[in-house]
């Protein structure tokens, strides 16, 4: 039945939800509109406003030639952290981002951290890196409480040689 | 003129509507003249009538199937016209369904038949212009070998594949009555030509109306199951599939392979000798080469990548579009087919040029090395990585100019390695 719903959705080229932030002090949902090329981040007001569309004043506009990399259009997705689906995180400090893949169908993915903000409707960049990797994954440093995300880039820069490091998001 | 035209066209398919309305969905009597394809030396995917899943048979050779015999056209010379009946049928279908709202004899694209609504009147989902179309026919004989099709069943055969891809000596179409075409003798299996690369042989590709010569030779089929993991600079030699061809041999396949995919695909004229240069950096042209991303194939295409393409632009490789939404599983028959690889290659390389408006000095066959350069430096992403990969790709392209020509034919071999070295670095 997901599938179903996942497959319309995509043919219909409307949005998928994302994620639902589990913070109770600000709890939103993110969904990609790819015929928008948006990610809209959409608080518990947001989304009964617009009756689960993906619509709202606080997006991102992605980049021109960047797609986000979703789930297949059969539908059945990838697991997370394995194929490059976005992945929520939580800073000690509460923040709450939203860590984003994509593709511009080049041999390499962007890797976009993101962190709305509804007062101002803003979504800011926190960084923003070539991948050459597929995966996606973040964590916070527990010894400094930062944002790293984990990247395979070449080393040195102009070779055929990579190396996968924790890098820090800032 | 105009309003006479558009009234007599919509009486005469009115009236012909009705006419199926009265034989029985407008297939004919036994007694009465029908129209049928008999099949030679050829196979082709056959899907049961509401069975809109990807359950899929083959009809093969010897198979006579039968076309509503109404919007059947005729040469003067009494034969059927393939193309025009196939275009008359389209219309046709096109006006009973804007005008009655249904048609029985809708042709509609797979890929979206899960989704009724998704559809439009002309058969094909919506956002999508040229996706390959199944029409509606009778199966009235089958002789297929590993599939059980019921004879006088209906389903969805790819027709318009036939008239643009097959050469008509591979079938035969007939204007006779059901008796007589059931009575026509049988084929003989031997010397059969398989399209496709996959064991349910092919045909669903995207056959456009500009789709140009017929397709004569099997695709690269490579029956290699494994992947090899490459290491950077020695390639994937020790395991290829490919491993007892020589250089000039693996180059010829690759530039082969992308002139074969310059018909099918039409809008973009790719230089063959460029993609040999990706190829040869990419893997040494060994076709189950997997990178480190990974990367997949003779281009080394990563996932993200692969599964864009494919949203974007409809696999042309017989027996490949049905794996158009499963990128896994056009991933993995791709690594056995040098055609595939191409044809995805080919895909990735028409968006970035898109992008970056360079179909039209790519099209106008020039041998700008610098458009060539822009597109290879585009291909690999951005940064000083992506620019000197352009620069190795065009020194490459360079000199491959003066080692084969634009249709992939090698005119100095000696010189060919050399050229495709300069790839590399």
């Amino acid at each position: 039945m997901q599938n179903i719903f996942l497959k319309f959705a995509s043919l219909a080229g409307i949005a998928l939800v994302l994620s639902v932030n589990a913070d109770a002090s600000s709890k939103w949902a993110s969904c990609y509109n790819s015929s928008q090329n948006r990610i809209y981040f959409q608080t518990q007001k947001d989304l009964s406003a617009h009756k689960g569309r993906c619509q709202g004043r606080t997006y991102y506009q992605g980049e021109k030639g960047l797609e986000l990399i979703e789930d297949d259009l059969d539908g059945q997705g990838f697991p997370l952290g394995t194929e490059g689906a976005s992945l929520n995180i939580t800073l000690a400090n509460g923040r709450n981002l939203l860590v984003t893949h994509w593709t511009n169908l080049t041999q390499n993915n962007t890797l976009i951290v993101l962190e709305p903000n509804f007062k101002n409707n803003q979504v800011r960049v926190l960084c923003r890196f070539a991948n050459y990797s597929n995966k996606v994954k973040a964590k916070v440093d527990p010894k400094d409480g930062r944002l790293k995300v984990l990247l395979r880039y070449p080393y040195p820069e102009v070779s055929e040689n990579f190396v996968t490091r924790w890098v820090e998001c800032r | 003129m105009n309003l006479f035209k558009i009234t007599y066209s919509w009486f005469s398919f009115t009236l012909i509507g009705l006419a199926f309305c009265w034989c029985g969905q407008g297939w004919a009597q036994e007694k009465s003249a029908s129209v049928f394809i008999r099949f030679g030396d050829l196979h082709m995917n056959y899907r049961e009538q509401n069975d809109m899943t990807n359950s899929t048979a083959v009809l093969g050779p010897g198979s006579v199937i039968q076309i509503p015999t109404s919007v059947a056209k005729f040469n003067e010379d009494g034969s059927i016209n393939l193309n025009e009946t196939i275009e008359y049928w389209l219309a046709f279908a096109r006006h009973q369904q804007q005008n009655l709202g249904y048609s029985h004899f809708q042709a509609r694209e797979w890929s979206c038949s899960a989704i009724e609504s998704e559809r439009q009147a002309d058969g094909h989902c919506q956002g999508v212009k040229d996706g390959e179309l199944f029409f509606p026919v009778r199966v009235v004989r089958s002789s297929s070998d590993n599939h059980d099709i019921r004879s006088e069943s209906y389903g969805y055969l790819a027709l318009d594949y036939l008239r643009t891809h097959v050469e008509p000596h591979r079938y035969e179409t007939i204007h006779t009555t059901l008796e007589n075409a059931l009575s026509l003798p049988a084929v003989s299996n031997d010397n059969t030509q398989i399209l496709g690369g996959d064991s349910s042989y092919g045909s669903e590709t995207t056959s456009t109306k500009s789709a140009p010569a017929p397709i004569s030779q099997p695709q690269n089929v490579i029956n290699c199951n494994n992947t090899v993991y490459r290491t950077p600079r020695q390639g994937s030699q020790k395991n290829s599939c490919l491993r007892t061809m020589s250089v000039n041999q693996r180059a010829n396949l690759v530039m082969k392979d992308v002139s074969h995919i310059n018909q099918l695909r039409s809008g973009f004229n790719l230089d063959p000798r460029f993609s040999a240069c990706i190829a040869y950096r990419e893997s040494h042209m060994h076709p189950n080469a997997k990178g480190g991303t990974p990367d997949w194939g003779m281009y080394q295409v990563i996932d993200s990548t692969g599964r864009a393409a494919l949203k974007r632009n409809n696999p042309v490789t017989p027996g490949f579009s049905q794996h158009r939404y499963n990128w896994v599983q056009y991933r993995d028959n791709m690594l056995r087919s040098t055609l595939a690889q191409a044809d995805l290659h080919h895909s990735v390389l028409f968006e970035k040029a898109r992008e970056n408006n360079l179909i039209g000095p790519v099209n106008s066959l020039t041998t700008s090395v610098s458009v060539y350069q822009t597109l290879a430096t585009r291909y690999n992403g951005g940064g000083p990585r992506a620019r000197h990969y352009g620069s190795r790709i065009a020194s490459c392209y360079r000199s491959m100019l003066s080692v084969a020509k634009r249709d992939g034919t090698i005119i100095n071999s000696a010189a060919l390695e050399r050229a495709l070295n300069k790839a590399l670095n």
